[in-house]
């Protein structure tokens, strides 16, 4: 915590190394959860850029005192994403595009599945299964209370669970 | 406890949450819930395992170019004439124009008072405020301002936290109503149950917070050596502008008692439009003060420039304020004794004392 605050207090002072340091870090990281709420790679590489670029240009959004830096981050992130989807909500075509990189079937099926989920429940889900966000981050990101974080992840759970059955069994039906 | 109960608790057991004794016991004897807990393990592990293959490991590489300079700074780059010149012009001027004198506080990175300037969206209104940094008592700033679209209402609390340096850390905290609620209250009122949030304002460059329902307010800041005597802006003069009615840290005196003290706050009117500033005192009631004649006022007289008499139940009263009010030489006076704002605006506290500007509807015409 105390790294993390001397961190922003570089990127915050303009010190453009230790932000760049931070791009690289969690780069990747925000990039894949885009991939998830954005139409396609480029957008999620768009909206990915345009996220640092507001942070390094206001760095003053972000109080420790209410949370940490990588939650601060992927809020920014979603609240850029929404933007794209106002922007381009209707010119965009298939939005699973995106997991055409999940070669495997089983990841195949778990990426098809999440992506029939609305996009509340998907970024939930990846931000705590991929990226092990705890619940206190996870309500700094969807700016919702801990206790409603709990009861929409066992929401989005079943969701998920119920789409990834039904896709199985199509599946095994089609066999 | 039955399946649907325990439901909820298998997720948040799953996520590593401890759980009540009831859904334990329940989870240990129950294949669906074991098969859901399970279920959810397998469903996160293939999350993770696709992710694995997906998820990109290096990003594209980048500069961070210099942070842009604040607009208000810009401002003062863009002068064109040289610096010798211009003072020397600024001298001449001062010279020729003999008696004006111009009240304006100069910026200084060695000042110990922080001029903040605040734009607000969508139609880039600025507001000022003055906050010493040296640890001087009464600094924070608070106010309501009514903002685009009308029948909205902004209110904003600035308070000093620290200083290091040229960097200065305030506690900011924002509310933003469309419409107005028919409860306004003072501005502490309003943001009574709202989060601080720290800001870190450095000269040079611009800060931005985000206001639900607003969009985002920048900030810049400049250090000055005093607190500027008038609230309203740093081009401010002492000579109040045409149609300008402006009442600053006014002191009401009955024959030699001070009825009222409300050193730092602030309100103005205007003499085209007839709209004047009501002032509430607890266990005094409102007194209202206007540019134009309206419905049972009392006539008052500027006199000084920055004192009015009146008369009014058969008491001489004198307010005193902090700068000229006026250029006119009368002013209108009502007084409402019995006036509570509980009994006009549902939730508004009658203990807590107030300036503002009065509605058109609370000064109308003879």
């Amino acid at each position: 915590m105390a790294e993390e605050r001397e961190l922003w207090e570089r990127i915050r002072r303009g010190e453009a190394q230790a932000f760049d340091a931070f791009y690289r870090g969690m780069g990747p990281h925000l990039l894949g959860f885009l991939r998830q709420i954005v139409s396609n790679r480029q957008a999620a590489e768009d909206v990915m850029q345009e996220t640092f670029t507001r942070m390094w240009r206001s760095p003053n959004g972000f109080t420790p005192e209410r949370g940490t830096l990588r939650a601060y981050l992927f809020g920014v992130a979603r609240k850029c994403a929404a933007e794209w989807w106002r922007k381009h909500g209707s010119a965009v075509g298939n939005p699973v595009e995106g997991r055409a990189e999940c070669k495997t079937e089983i990841a195949s099926l778990v990426g098809d599945a999440l992506q029939r989920l609305p996009e509340e429940q998907r970024s939930l889900l990846w931000l705590r299964e991929v990226e092990g966000q705890s619940y206190a981050e996870l309500a700094q990101i969807l700016e919702i209370p801990v206790g409603t974080v709990r009861s929409r992840l066992f929401t989005a759970r079943e969701e998920l669970r119920m789409v990834w059955h039904a896709t199985r069994s199509v599946k095994k039906e089609g066999e | 406890m039955k399946c649907n109960e325990v439901a909820e608790f298998i997720s948040a057991l799953y996520d590593g949450e401890k759980i009540p004794r009831e859904a334990a016991e329940h989870l240990g004897a129950c294949d669906d819930c074991s098969g859901r807990l399970a279920a959810y393990a397998a469903i996160g592990a293939e999350l993770r395992r696709a992710a694995s293959l997906g998820v990109p490991t290096d990003v594209k590489d980048r500069t961070w170019e210099n942070r842009k300079t604040s607009w208000w700074q810009k401002s003062r780059e863009s002068m064109r004439i040289p610096r010798l010149a211009f003072a020397s012009m600024l001298v001449a001027i001062f010279l020729l124009s003999g008696g004006l004198v111009l009240v304006r506080a100069r910026p200084n990175s060695a000042g110990s008072v922080l001029w903040l300037a605040v734009k607000l969206p969508p139609d880039g209104k600025v507001l000022h405020m003055a906050l010493a940094t040296d640890g001087e008592p009464d600094s924070d700033g608070f106010a309501n301002f009514n903002t685009v679209p009308t029948g909205s209402i902004f209110s904003m609390s600035v308070r000093f936290l620290r200083r290091e340096g040229d960097l200065v850390e305030l506690g900011v905290k924002t509310r933003y109503e469309n419409p107005k609620p028919d409860f306004t209250g003072s501005a502490g009122q309003r943001l009574e149950d709202i989060v601080q949030q720290s800001l870190w304002i450095e000269p040079g460059r611009n800060a931005e917070i985000s206001v639900p329902g607003l969009g985002s307010i920048e900030f810049a800041g400049d250090f000055i050596d005093h607190k500027p005597p008038s609230f309203f802006s740093l081009e401010d003069t002492v000579d109040p502008k045409a149609n300008e009615f402006r009442i600053v840290s006014p002191v009401l005196i009955r024959g030699k008692e001070v009825v009222f003290n409300l050193v730092g706050a602030s309100s103005t009117g205007d003499t085209i439009r007839g709209t004047g500033v009501s002032i509430y005192w607890p266990g005094e009631g409102r007194f209202l003060i206007s540019p134009a004649p309206f419905k049972d006022a009392v006539e008052g007289l500027v006199v000084g420039e920055s004192q009015i008499k009146f008369s009014v139940e058969g008491q001489e009263y004198l307010l005193l304020t902090a700068v000229p009010v006026t250029r006119a030489r009368h002013v209108w006076i009502k007084h409402e004794p019995e006036y509570k704002p509980s009994e006009h605006n549902a939730g508004e506290r009658d203990d807590a004392s107030s300036l503002g500007g009065g509605g058109r509807s609370d000064f109308p015409k003879e």
